[in-house]
């Protein structure tokens, strides 16, 4: 009888699909299914009004799922499943600073080295300073006070930029256009299409443009996390995406997430649709480019089977399942289901909110928020964000993907839809969290 | 005073190891300007900090000016601009490369020495233009295409057929014609396979190099008076450049890359006759 049963455990265990995942009643982890219920009317209500194609949304508490719904398309005559692939874009941010984080903890690197004990091109860096108009050149470049280091890219205070985010935010900055057209003409791309280069290629051309501020002195949003990528490659000495596979992934059984979805499952990655989020959903084209003033997007490169530009700032795709499974190692400190990926003092670490130089509030949600080595942290409550807790961690993906853990309350929370622009999203994840935390009873 | 000598040196030497063990790691001692230092894009095998001999045209200054008794360095940028910039703005000592184009001001403290005639093709896209494009003899032939040209590029013979002109650097340029957006370019042959099959080589077989009529460049050096040795090394890559034109390591560089060609010799003859 035991055997049968060992027997019946493991068959489940080998053939665990998406709709095997347990899925436990809310109320055995202190959350109301009735109230949990709401979520599926804010979605449904989303997807009715044609503001987004479909969601696939999750919400556990102790670690266990108490809600995993899929509504609405993926595509076209094809409706989103829990288990359909999304481009999680700079979600994978996260996954590329654990990848970094396991380097640190094998005594590979240290987060105060210089980047350039791994990327030689990242000596000797100069930092652009614009010139008043008329003079004979439009900027002088000057030496860096001291080299950008391993922190500094996760933490976001490289000096580096995003054209996107630089053209976006920071326009108006002197000097920003001039840093833009260098970014561009040193084909510098946000990692957004995919191109037959390797990650490495264009990492070294970014380390020789110059930074836009002093290492360590302003909070910007960047290409930092994909040069965390390449030095991933440097130090370990495999493949980014083969370092990840092998040391994230597998580990956590995160079965579905690729940088390059193999072919038998291309029919699960879901579509890209543009909203107007006020009624106009169309579906993107196979070969569509999507340009939003500097933001320049192929989301249906995430079809193509093979590709060698490892973007460690948004080149994965995953799904909710997966992606629970990386949060929840997250918010067990380190491990999962016996499976130890970082120390706790790791995760301390990187979700410490003491990382941030100067920045700016909006980036980041509100004031209040912090950056720590992956991702935002919430600092405090005195800032105009609904739900969440103080050290409450989270980040998202260009294409309406976020997820939250939320350490005093034990929940992680995620929602992907496959939606562009990604502004229109944000009172809806800002609903659902507030859905998901008034669902909380004890 | 023995003693006193003594315990100066001693408290020295443990201020200094003390100042040294906790310093910051990150310091900013390796940030001193390099001595003779030479600038350039990134062009492989031309001139790339990713060669190990620095590239075919850095090899060729190096071994010229190491026969004067004189030491350089490369640094490689990816943009133009940024060459422009330590040539004209800072003390850099010497820019390598095609195409200048810099102001008349910019041209009075520079001295410019020819170091390489450089062999380059036209090059389509086969999908733009499956029967390939007319160019023979004559530029003229492609009237009303579109060429991409290299920033400092003279344009003035495209103009003049008729022929749009859209100007960027390399990389961008194949991008350019991979998208349509321009039927030509130019590159040097070198150079053009090296890109084609590490940055494009999904593309490999569309880019066709026309092989008829190729074109020729002045690889050139700039160097920078503003630096305090700008003139004294200008005069001795001069003299050691033709003296490694005449005891034959200059085509065994030359061959060393391209291998053995029946216009090198040709262009050595030429080159000699520019440095007159």
């Amino acid at each position: 009888m035991h055997l049968k049963i060992k027997t019946l455990l493991l068959l489940a265990c080998i053939t665990l699909g998406a709709n095997d995942i347990e899925i436990v009643k809310p109320e055995t982890v202190g959350l109301s299914t009735d109230r949990l219920t709401n979520i599926d009317k804010l979605i449904n209500q989303h997807i009715d009004e044609n503001k987004i194609p479909g969601a696939v949304v999750l919400v556990a508490r102790n670690g266990k799922i108490a809600y995993h719904k899929a509504m609405g398309a993926a595509d076209i005559d094809m409706p989103m499943k829990k288990d359909s692939i999304m481009r999680i874009m700079s979600m994978s941010k996260p996954i590329t600073s654990v990848a970094t984080m396991l380097l640190y903890e094998e005594g590979k690197l240290l987060l105060s080295d210089p980047v350039s004990k791994y990327i030689p091109e990242f000596k000797n860096q100069k930092v652009f300073v614009p010139l008043p108009e008329g003079s004979a050149f439009s900027y002088k470049l000057i030496p860096v006070k001291r080299e950008v280091t391993i922190r500094d890219l996760l933490a976001h205070t490289s000096g580096l930029m995003y054209i996107g985010i630089a053209a976006g935010v920071h326009y108006d900055k002197p000097g920003r256009k001039d840093m833009i057209e260098l970014y561009k003409e040193a084909d510098i791309n946000d990692g957004y299409c995919r191109t037959d280069e390797e990650i490495g290629d264009m990492v070294k051309r970014l380390a020789k443009l110059p930074l836009t501020t002093q290492p360590g002195e302003l909070w910007e949003y960047s290409l930092s996390t994909d040069v965390l990528g390449y030095l991933v490659e440097v130090v370990s000495g495999v493949k980014f995406d083969k370092y990840v596979t092998d040391n994230i992934f597998k580990p956590l059984k995160m079965h579905d997430s690729y940088f390059n979805v193999p072919k038998e499952k291309t029919a699960r990655v879901a579509r890209v649709f543009k909203s107007d989020w006020k009624g106009s959903l169309v579906r993107t084209t196979d070969d569509e480019v999507l340009v939003q003033g500097e933001l320049v997007m192929c989301p249906n490169d995430a079809y193509k089977t093979s590709g060698t530009y490892l973007s460690g700032g948004g080149g994965v795709l995953s799904t909710v399942y997966d992606y629970f499974r990386f949060s929840q190692m997250l918010l067990n400190g380190g491990e999962l289901d016996g499976t130890r990926v970082l120390s706790r003092k790791t995760v301390e670490l990187m979700t410490a909110t003491n990382h941030s130089g100067i920045y700016n509030p909006s980036l980041l949600h509100d004031a209040g928020w912090k950056f720590g080595l992956g991702f935002a942290i919430q600092k405090d409550r005195g800032h105009n964000v609904d739900a969440g807790d103080p050290g409450a961690f989270e980040w998202a993906g260009l294409y309406s993907t976020r997820f939250s853990v939320n350490p005093k309350e034990k929940t992680v929370i995620i929602f992907m839809s496959q939606a562009t622009p990604f502004g229109h999203h944000f009172e809806l994840w800002d609903k659902l969290l507030v859905q998901s935390a008034s669902a909380i009873i004890d | 005073m023995k003693n006193l000598f003594i315990k100066s040196a001693a408290l020295t030497l443990a201020i200094s190891t003390s100042l040294f063990a906790s310093g910051p790691r990150v310091t900013t001692n390796v940030f001193q300007p390099l001595d003779n230092e030479i600038v350039s894009l990134d062009i492989e095998p031309l001139y790339s900090n990713n060669t190990p001999s620095g590239g075919m045209i850095f090899e060729i200054v190096k071994t010229a000016l190491d026969t004067e008794g004189e030491k350089v360095t490369l640094t490689t940028y990816p943009v133009k601009k940024m060459i422009n910039y330590y040539i004209t703005q800072e003390n850099t000592l010497a820019a390598l490369g095609i195409n200048w184009n810099l102001s008349k001001n910019s041209n009075k403290s520079i001295i410019s020495i020819p170091v390489a005639l450089i062999r380059e093709n036209y090059i389509y896209y086969k999908p733009s233009h499956p029967n390939g494009i007319p160019y023979s003899e004559n530029i003229s032939t492609l009237k009303g295409m579109t060429y991409g040209a290299h920033s400092g590029e003279n344009v003035e013979k495209y103009n003049k057929s008729d022929i749009k002109v859209v100007r960027a650097e390399s990389r961008f340029l194949f991008k350019k014609l991979i998208s349509k957006k321009v039927d030509f370019i130019k590159e040097p042959v070198l150079s053009a396979s090296f890109m084609i099959n590490s940055s494009f080589a999904s593309n490999k077989d569309n880019l066709v190099l026309i092989d008829s009529k190729p074109q020729k460049s002045i690889c050139s050096i700039l160097f920078n008076l503003k630096n305090k040795n700008g003139k004294e090394i200008s005069k001795k890559f001069r003299k050691g450049l033709l003296h490694i034109i005449k005891n034959g390591k200059y085509q065994n560089i030359i061959e060393k890359y391209q291998g053995k060609t029946n216009y090198t010799s040709q262009y050595i003859e030429e080159l000699k006759s520019l440095l007159k």
